[in-house]
């Protein structure tokens, strides 16, 4: 199975999957890593190493973190490696839930990678519209 | 150039600088002077994506950035300059470019080192380095983003 590690600022990793496993239950192999103003840049990539480790059964690993640019996202870059390590980021809960009943379906790294991204910007409303949507379709 | 701001951050080129930063100054280009990150192809790759196309960027190893901040066609621009440490600012003094004010933003040289805020902690060498430049005058301001409270540290 991949094993996925979220990264992101302040808490949101721990709670983006507790959050989820309100909806979806217990998950395996998921791991979260808080970035806060209180580590080194050496113990965030130590962190992460340690965390790819733990997730890792031999499937790959998906690093799911919240902002491009941010440093969760920085210093996962330097984990990337072809078929090993992805990294898709912008992370919200349509995307982790997605994730977490996707991930069984035999899909390589890089397909559920770019499945789970899409999943995740399509999962983005502007309710009044989308609801005005579905309400022309009824007549 | 307009160099309005000089900030030690050893993350870099990050949400801090480019959500709240740069909009502060209205500032144009991005500067970020380090010799690792001129050395790191993937590193400099990450910081060009992560810049908006309207603000310049320029990385280089920090000799050549204070050359390039000197010399370079880049006059009509206000820029935030980022280095990774304080030892670095302080090569950037040595090396003519002399600042009247030093931001620290990041920087965790050692664990157990001079607790500046929550996100600065200083070894022996970098106080010492900061020291000095406060004793040439540089004013030392502690300040994560430009909505916290402004600290001035002094020897």
């Amino acid at each position: 199975m991949i094993g996925v590690l979220i990264i992101a600022h302040s808490e949101l990793a721990g709670e983006l999957i507790s959050a989820a496993e309100h909806i979806v239950g217990k998950m395996e192999h998921v791991v979260g890593v808080a970035v806060t103003p209180h580590q080194s840049v050496e113990q965030l990539r130590g962190q992460i190493a340690q965390a790819i480790k733990v997730v890792n059964k031999g499937d790959g690993v998906l690093i799911l973190t919240d902002m491009f640019g941010g440093t969760p996202s920085n210093i996962s870059l330097s984990f990337l490696q072809e078929d090993k390590v992805e990294v898709v980021t912008g992370v919200n809960l349509p995307m982790v839930v997605r994730m977490a009943t996707y991930r069984g379906n035999k899909l390589s790294l890089k397909e559920l990678a770019r499945h789970i991204m899409g999943y995740g910007r399509d999962n983005i409303y502007l309710a009044s519209e989308l609801l005005q949507q579905k309400d022309n379709n009824k007549h | 150039m307009d160099v309005a701001l000089i900030r030690v951050d050893d993350r870099l080129i990050h949400g801090q600088i480019l959500e709240s930063w740069l909009p502060f100054y209205r500032a144009t280009m991005l500067i970020v002077a380090s010799d690792r990150a001129a050395e790191n192809v993937m590193q400099r790759t990450a910081m060009k994506l992560a810049v908006p196309e309207s603000i310049d960027l320029l990385i280089d190893n920090v000799d050549a950035a204070v050359h390039e901040m000197k010399t370079g066609p880049f006059q009509a621009k206000r820029a935030i300059l980022l280095v990774e440490s304080v030892h670095d600012a302080f090569r950037i003094y040595l090396g003519g470019w002399n600042f009247a004010r030093l931001n620290l933003g990041n920087q965790r040289s050692c664990e157990d080192g001079f607790r500046l805020s929550d996100s600065v902690v200083l070894d022996g060498t970098s106080m010492e380095d900061l020291t000095r430049l406060n004793q040439w005058g540089v004013e030392i301001t502690v300040q994560s983003v430009p909505s916290d409270p402004l600290k001035i540290w002094e020897k």
